[in-house]
């Protein structure tokens, strides 16, 4: 297993390193179009062949996975710093505090994601350009996603404010802000370390699932999600089956996620 | 005021989140592109008065409060505003696909869930690590591809949207199960109960099966939220004239008074099924206890 995990993470770091070197690895533009060489097979030319307006798909691949990988990981983090604020505030100062964050908490978790995403999306309006919706997507995201890690950090805080420690720092005369900041912050790290690495591949996923709607980042940028689009039209999977390789390479990167950092007692 | 377990707790909690579900939903509609406007006024047939309680009309909906209970009032008296999308009220449109979506989620449901239950129970049952590693393998593979793409193989294999809703819905269950059975068959008293000399059914019918099924009632609750979720890219993918398509349309076109109504309508389902778990819940730990 050791070798397995180790074999995963030279895989994400080997995808990481291609996708942030796409301006120099990938052989065209993302947006370049060879209008005589639409839904072109794979060849020496174009190694993963074309897509319907003659557009690399290597190279859209490359710069796909580069946002993906660069927007998901920026919006999991955002969805922690928002569940950590609120958390650390419900646990630490409870009271009607407490009770609003949870019935807050309880609401969000209560909520179909892909479902509220679709009505906050529906909100934007029709002229947006395309790296402001790649922006809206993933703050959306961040906005949705907070709920089950502020639980988790309310708890956590809850249990900490009355360690030794905390005890003896407020009976020193220390302020709730100093307190939250360089005393519980600081415990609170393997928490919201797990917290982002769990929602990584959520992110990544809930992308997906959009773009393949049609309802992720507008074109022509590129994304891991918005990539998948062409697989609306599935019956022409058998005859051009290299337009799976953005699934393919999604699986992969989200399969090595789960096994390197949350699932990998799981896995085992 | 009542205890955190108790049910008029968890009950008010349910109706609280719903309200606040049913405000958070009116704002949204307020804030849509549009709102507000009138082609109507617009219109050479209309008179200056008629015009002008059109403008009226409008105005009243303009003040947020007055909006907001508006709202609430339409949502209690089964009016949901109109889909400018499908061009008929949201109301019957709800009633007529809403059958199709809770077919596909609870053929899903049982689907999942019975693939989960038989699995963790042979995988725990046994012992055995291949068992346990190919089921994890296919659990975790699961959980790495999107509800859509999943929609889009067993739109290729021709199976129904309720098997991929299944597939969304397995990957969570089956390591709770697995891990709950596993903790169920190793407590004292069921080895004290084999040590007895009682029947492995019987054992694993009247003894595993009680302890493991608290956990997992809670867990039914949030897969309800989980699949009704999923149903989105999978009837748009498969073409299911349910809610999750209908969804879909809503939001290509941004017809905002269908998608708040239907995420209001899964809120209540999720709610109600989220509350009803934690009641089932506290009846099974009563008669354990």
């Amino acid at each position: 297993m050791k070798l397995l995990r180790k074999l995963a993470v030279g895989f994400l770091v080997l995808v990481a390193g291609l996708s942030l070197a796409a301006g120099f690895v990938a052989p065209y533009d993302y947006a370049r179009q060879f209008r005589d060489h639409s839904n072109a097979p794979p060849s020496h030319a174009f190694p993963l062949g074309t897509d319907d307006l003659g557009r690399d798909r290597l190279s859209r691949l490359l710069a796909g996975s580069r946002i993906s990988l660069l927007c998901a990981p920026a919006a999991a983090m955002a969805a922690t710093a928002i569940a950590a604020a609120i958390g650390m505030a419900a646990g630490y100062f409870g009271g009607w505090l407490d009770e609003t964050a949870t019935v807050l908490t309880d609401l969000f978790l209560s909520l179909p994601w892909l479902f509220v995403l679709l009505t906050l999306r529906a909100l934007l309006p029709l002229n947006i350009t395309p790296w402001a919706s790649t922006a809206a997507t993933f703050l959306l995201l961040a906005a949705v996603g907070w709920a089950s890690g502020a639980r988790v950090v309310r708890a956590s805080v809850a249990e900490m404010r009355f360690a030794g420690s905390i005890l003896h720092a407020r009976a020193c005369g220390c302020s709730g802000a100093r307190l939250l900041c360089f005393h519980l912050l600081p415990n609170l790290r393997p928490v919201l370390s797990a917290q982002f690495w769990i929602l990584v591949p959520v992110f990544l996923l809930t992308e997906a699932n959009l773009g393949l709607l049609g309802l992720g980042i507008a074109e022509p940028v590129p994304s891991l999600g918005n990539l998948l689009a062409d697989l609306q039209n599935y019956q022409r999977i058998r005859e051009a089956p290299w337009m799976l390789t953005p699934a393919l390479l999604l699986f992969l990167i989200v399969a090595s996620l789960h096994f390197v950092v949350s699932g990998r007692d799981t896995w085992e | 005021m009542p205890s955190r377990r108790s049910p008029v707790w968890l009950i008010g909690r349910g109706i609280a989140i719903l309200l606040i579900s049913g405000l958070a939903g009116a704002t949204l509609v307020r804030l849509a592109p549009g709102f507000g406007v009138d082609e109507r006024s617009l219109d050479a047939r209309f008179s200056a008065p008629t015009l002008a309680s059109i403008a009226r009309a409008n105005e009243r909906d303009r003040n947020p409060l007055t909006f907001y209970l508006g709202f609430l009032k339409g949502l209690f008296h089964g009016d949901l505003g109109r889909s400018a999308v499908f061009g008929q009220p949201v109301g019957p449109l709800i009633r007529e696909r809403a059958p199709t979506t809770i077919r596909t989620v609870l053929e899903g449901l049982i689907l999942g869930w019975c693939a989960a239950l038989v699995l963790a129970t042979a995988a725990a049952v046994s012992r055995r690590a291949v068992v346990l590693a190919v089921a994890m393998a296919f659990s975790g593979s699961l959980l790495s591809i999107p509800s859509a793409l999943l929609a889009t193989v067993c739109l290729l294999l021709q199976l129904s949207p309720g098997t991929a809703i299944a597939a969304v819905v397995f990957p969570r269950a089956f390591p709770h199960a697995y891990e709950q059975v596993r903790a169920a068959l190793a407590a004292p008293y069921v080895l004290m109960a084999r040590a007895r000399g009682l029947a492995r059914t019987r054992v694993f019918l009247f003894h595993v099966i009680p302890a493991a099924l608290p956990p997992l009632v809670a867990l039914v609750g949030v897969s309800v939220t989980l699949a009704f979720g999923a149903s989105i890219p999978i009837e748009a993918l498969a073409d299911s004239p349910g809610l999750g398509q209908m969804a879909w349309r809503a939001a290509l076109g941004r017809d905002l008074p269908v998608l708040v109504s239907v995420t209001l309508l899964l809120t209540v389902i999720a709610v109600s099924s989220n509350v009803a778990a934690d009641l089932i819940i506290m009846h099974l730990q009563r008669r354990t206890a």
